[in-house]
């Protein structure tokens, strides 16, 4: 026998071999052991915290906000595959455990909040003094469309219409309010023909609470003094709503994703 | 010979004879642009279990939804008898897609923008049979009152789609994002029932508010010409605006399908209030506006 004829010999008996082979059935444990070769299942646990998410339709609007989201949750089943589509095929999870999902809708005038403290507290304290030989005082008159609206509120020394004698001065202090437009006038409160000139300056100043002077009128030689100003609303974010969701969701079926060519529709 | 059939696949090919498109088709395809991401949903379905949904407005008295099933038309609710839903399909899907559009106005102006699409199947559009896109969903409402007094309230929307509903949303001239869409909204039935058995609908259909035969079509604005905008503005208000028709958009607007919202048949109890139809309806402008969130 040639070496030939050896190997065709040799090719026969293996292709019988084959030809004969049964195929026998995978059972159900058995596949139960391979099932992860066709696409992936996946489990999963999640502990997932977002400081916020904040969207803002044009710069000079607010922010719609999503505050200190909680994701904590867990499942199990869920599958990834491919289809003979060629679609991308996401299982749902068998059960979607969910410890927490919470979050709080605001709205705000930053991009970042503290929630634990919604209003930025200012304090302004208004002075109303002369600047020379002070006869009788001056009368400050705070007003404002904002003051008496129930929405605002204020602390301090301050007294609406208040008689202040010289050198004297009243604080403001914002605690909750839109904003505010007020007018303060430093009126000389002598009426007699001898007390024109007895004061030199009728002056206001408006300082912050770090000591800034955060504008003033005055000191113009006259004895009348109206200084107008609006102050920023200090709130810096409003509460809208939380959502809270614990539980238990049992869950089936599939989504598929795929490349839809050009979707033709009629809108 | 094999050189021959080659031939004659090539030839057979390079002969096909290219259809023009005519006008009745191509009115089916305005706004294809891109490659759209297609979604079909097989058989998907979701049940809650001992879940707590609490949405809480700082009022003292959460909305608190305690129960929850989205489940296949006429399925069961829970357990093993549970069956999903399917939405779209291949031909047919839920799609994103992005697209180029433009419109010419009355006086001639001509707008062009780019939107992005999401949108669920046509479905009706195509004359489908619906029935194997309908769904059964279901959430059972809780009130807390202060008193400790509860109400349980069954909120049951069963064979119901979405198909042929769509959003557009685009980045106008001043800034800020748009957007555009039609709501088609069905459901074999509307039921708004009082629970009566806790953690299951009551089958009593005598205590219940409930609307057969529901559909609901109605266009929210329109794209590039007439945008829905939702802002929080610089003083901290909510606003949703519809912007308003003008002269120069008219034309377009009042040539565009009219909303619509029709109830075959309402019943209250054992009261049986009949059918009711509201037809043309056109949104001309719509502006809400808070004003006491400060």
């Amino acid at each position: 026998m040639t070496l030939i004829k050896l190997i065709l010999l040799h090719s026969c008996l293996l292709m019988s071999i084959h030809s004969l082979a049964e195929l026998v059935p995978v059972d159900e444990i058995n596949l139960a052991n391979v099932s992860g070769q066709a696409g992936i299942s996946l489990d999963s646990t999640v502990d997932l915290t977002i400081g916020n998410i904040s969207y803002q339709q044009r710069p000079t609007d607010s922010y719609f906000m999503l505050n200190d989201v909680t994701a904590r949750y867990s499942y199990v089943g869920a599958t990834i595959d491919v289809t003979a589509q060629g679609a991308l095929r996401l299982g749902l999870p068998e059960t979607l455990h969910i410890d927490e999902l919470s979050f709080g809708l605001y709205n705000s005038k930053t991009a970042t909040i503290d929630i634990n403290n919604p209003n930025d507290i200012q304090t302004y304290t208004i002075y109303a003094d002369t600047l020379g030989n002070a006869y009788d005082g001056f009368t400050l008159n705070i007003s404002g469309t904002s003051l008496d609206n129930g929405s605002t509120t204020f602390t301090g020394d301050y007294a609406n219409s208040a008689t202040l004698a010289g050198n004297k001065n009243t604080q403001l202090t914002i605690e909750e309010a839109t904003d505010i437009s007020i007018s303060l006038t430093s009126e000389d409160d002598c009426s007699s023909f001898f007390c024109d000139n007895a004061e030199d300056y009728a002056h206001i100043v408006i300082v912050d609470e770090d000591g800034n002077i955060v504008t003033q009128a005055g000191q113009s030689g006259t004895n009348n003094t109206n200084l107008n100003y609006s102050f920023a609303s200090p709130i810096n974010n409003h509460f809208l709503m939380s959502v809270t969701l614990t539980g238990t969701f049992k869950m089936g079926g599939a989504i598929e994703m795929f490349g839809a060519g050009q979707v033709a529709y009629k809108r | 010979m094999h050189y021959f059939l080659l031939f004659f696949i090539i030839s057979a090919s390079a002969s096909a004879e290219l259809t023009p498109i005519n006008d009745s088709n191509l009115s089916n395809v305005n706004g294809q642009n891109g490659a759209a991401i297609g979604f079909v949903w097989d058989n998907v379905y979701a049940t809650g279990e001992d879940i707590k949904l609490t949405l809480d407005f700082d009022s003292g008295i959460p909305l608190v939804f305690t129960d929850f099933y989205w489940v296949g038309h006429d399925s069961a609710r829970k357990g093993d008898g549970v069956y999903g839903g399917n939405v779209g399909s291949y031909d047919d899907p839920f799609f994103l897609n992005i697209q180029e559009e433009s419109i010419t106005l009355t006086d001639g102006e001509t707008i062009t923008g780019t939107t992005l699409v999401t949108a669920f199947p046509e479905g009706s559009y195509k004359g489908n049979n619906l029935d194997a896109g309908k769904m059964d969903l279901g959430a059972l409402m809780t009130l807390e009152h202060a008193s400790g007094n509860t109400d349980e309230t069954w909120l049951l929307f069963n064979g119901m789609h979405l198909d042929g509903t769509y959003l557009k949303s685009w980045a106008p001239d001043g800034g800020g994002l748009a957007m555009s869409g039609e709501i088609n909204f069905h459901a074999d039935e509307l039921i708004f029932q009082t629970a009566t058995i806790a953690g299951a609908p009551s089958n009593n259909p005598n205590s219940a508010w409930q609307i057969s035969g529901f559909d609901l079509y109605l266009p929210i604005g329109h794209s590039l010409y007439q945008p829905a905008t939702l802002t929080i503005s610089e003083e901290q208000q909510v606003i949703f605006e519809i912007a308003a028709v003008n002269s120069n958009t008219a034309a377009e607007f009042y040539a565009a399908p009219t909303g619509s919202i029709r109830a075959d048949n309402i019943t209250l109890n054992d009261w049986n209030a009949g059918a009711s139809y509201i037809e043309g309806i056109q949104l001309q402008h719509l502006k809400v506006q808070t004003h006491d969130l400060n």
